[in-house]
């Protein structure tokens, strides 16, 4: 019996094999193949655990978001038992999506269709005409939405369709304790609903720019320290290039100048960090990084209205074909900021990393560029350069956990990324 | 007989998600209050006393699954297709 699962073609294999990321290659089609992406849906989006919701959209029962799993859509919901359900928003009888809305509250989802009704724990119960159509024939108990397996991490809700797949614990690795930093420092909130735009470019572009790439900012985002948002076009220059497990990337910028954060939060981040990592979030400037395979998350400062002041936030790269994404961004906020805090906060977010956002718009410009390139039947040949600091980057210590460099401008991390990219795509994880 | 009315000013709350649009209101019959809930999209309307609305505060939510087991309601129970009422 054939498989329906995606398998690598000669073709797709022999393209595989162009991409090195031990020796800092990495080949332009990569950014634009439709082969390349329709196996990274099936070896990729389909097995890993990817991102799907922060707890704090869905606070009470009944309470749901729409969100996609690579090109699958999903429901998050949370039960009238107050479990959190990650089901696959695909009606069992004709495969109409359930729910279209973004976000809402019910206890149960009825498919637009036929009518086809179930609870938000995804069991059908209600099916229109059922004794007249199918003579008790129609076996409701095997056609429950279909349900992914859930788990969290510092608030932040994961989701998978492998049976196969380990534990969350062991995906994130040594991503966990920089995650506490991000969103588990203090109780934190979303801050409305997601930021959402489209962006003509592949996702891996923006994923392996957050894991890997501060060298950029000097020039892409020279203009931000012209105005005065940051103090100069190398502040993302000092600190640590940390490969954070499973293709996972972080950067630290240390040592800051100043504590980044709100005073009055202290208490709350030495109460629930291990003294290591309030040490380390005492000397963070910014923190930039990338859960593989698609979520991205930032925490940094500027200086807005004569205030220094943070905002952290998370940025998912929904792919939505090989060069179209559907940008998702969150800001994170500590449920215990001080209100003039959260306002400037959330007005930094939106000048930076919001759709309009300074930095989003610089970012833009480089990912669609190269996506565009890379389609052009020369241009896509071309093996891109990865080497950055191939072989020559010192080790730190005292920081955290993960192989950890000195000095925060390297590629080290984009090759993890494209290693960890390789295995799943040659189906040896 | 006849039903229980609204009186000019009483507020009409409307609750609603994706899948159902319903609206609330007090009315009034000579001697008492009721709810009464409207489905504009179906055609349907109940109005409920305070008894019965009590009654209400200690259902499980399966109460309502067994209700929706015929998504569309009198539609189905009649055992035939009826008109559906004009909205």
């Amino acid at each position: 019996m054939h498989s329906i699962d995606a398998v690598p073609t000669d073709r797709a294999a022999a393209l595989l094999d162009r991409v090195r990321p031990e020796q800092g290659e990495v080949p332009a089609f990569l950014f634009s193949d439709p082969e390349i992406y329709r196996l990274e849906m099936e070896r990729i989006f389909a097995r890993c655990w990817l991102f799907v919701a922060h707890e704090s959209e869905v606070p009470a029962p009944g309470d749901y978001v729409t969100r996609s799993m690579g090109e699958d859509a999903v429901i998050v919901a949370r039960g009238e038992d107050g479990a959190i359900r990650v089901m696959l928003n695909v009606c069992r009888h004709r495969g109409m999506r359930i729910c279209r809305a973004d976000l809402g509250n019910s206890s149960h989802f009825r498919c637009p269709y036929h009518g086809f009704t179930y609870k938000n724990t995804g069991e059908l119960i209600g099916v229109p005409f059922e004794k007249e159509l199918y003579a008790g024939a129609l076996i409701k108990d095997r056609m429950g939405l279909l349900q992914a397996r859930v788990a969290t991490h510092a608030g932040l809700v994961f989701a998978t369709f492998d049976e196969g797949a380990g534990t969350l614990a062991d995906y994130l690795g040594p991503m966990a304790w920089y995650l506490d930093l991000l969103a588990g420092r203090a109780e934190m909130e979303v801050v409305g609903p997601p930021h959402r735009h489209e962006l003509r470019a592949n996702w891996k572009l923006p994923a392996e720019n957050f894991a890997s790439d501060a060298y950029h900012t000097m020039h892409t985002h020279a203009s931000i320290a012209e105005i005065g948002l940051t103090p100069s076009a190398t502040w993302a220059k000092d600190g640590y290039h940390v490969a954070a497990g499973n293709g996972h990337g972080v950067m630290i910028g240390a040592p800051t100048r100043r504590f980044i954060f709100a005073e009055a939060l202290r208490p709350v981040f030495r109460r629930r960090l291990a003294p290591e990592q309030y040490a380390l979030l005492e000397r963070l400037a910014h923190m930039p990084g990338t859960v593989f395979p698609n979520l991205s998350f930032l925490i940094s400062a500027v200086t807005l209205k004569d205030r220094f002041v943070s905002h952290t936030e998370l940025l998912q790269w929904q792919p939505k074909g090989p060069d179209r994404i559907d940008v998702h961004s969150w800001l994170l906020m500590e449920k215990e900021a001080p209100p003039e805090v959260r306002e400037l906060s959330r007005q930094a977010f939106i000048v930076t990393f919001g759709p309009s956002g300074m930095l989003a718009q610089d970012d833009a410009e480089n990912f669609t560029g190269i996506t565009q390139n890379s389609r052009g039947p020369v241009a896509r040949r071309l093996a891109l350069n990865y080497e950055m600091g191939l072989g020559t980057a010192a080790p730190a210590a005292g920081v955290g956990p993960g192989q950890v460099l000195e000095g925060k401008y390297n590629e080290a991390n984009a090759r993890g990324f494209y290693r960890r990219w390789l295995e799943l795509m040659r189906g040896r994880a | 007989m006849s039903d229980a009315t609204a009186r000019d000013g009483d507020p009409v709350i409307e609750v609603g998600n994706e899948f159902a649009l319903v609206s609330v209101r007090k009315v009034r019959t000579r001697n008492g209050v009721r709810l009464e809930i409207a489905s504009p999209r179906l055609g349907h309307r109940i109005q409920l006393d305070a008894l019965a609305l009590e009654s209400l505060t200690w259902q499980p939510m399966e109460t309502f699954t067994r209700f929706l087991q015929t998504p569309f309601g009198p539609l189905e129970t009649d055992g035939h297709a009826a008109e559906r009422p004009d909205p």
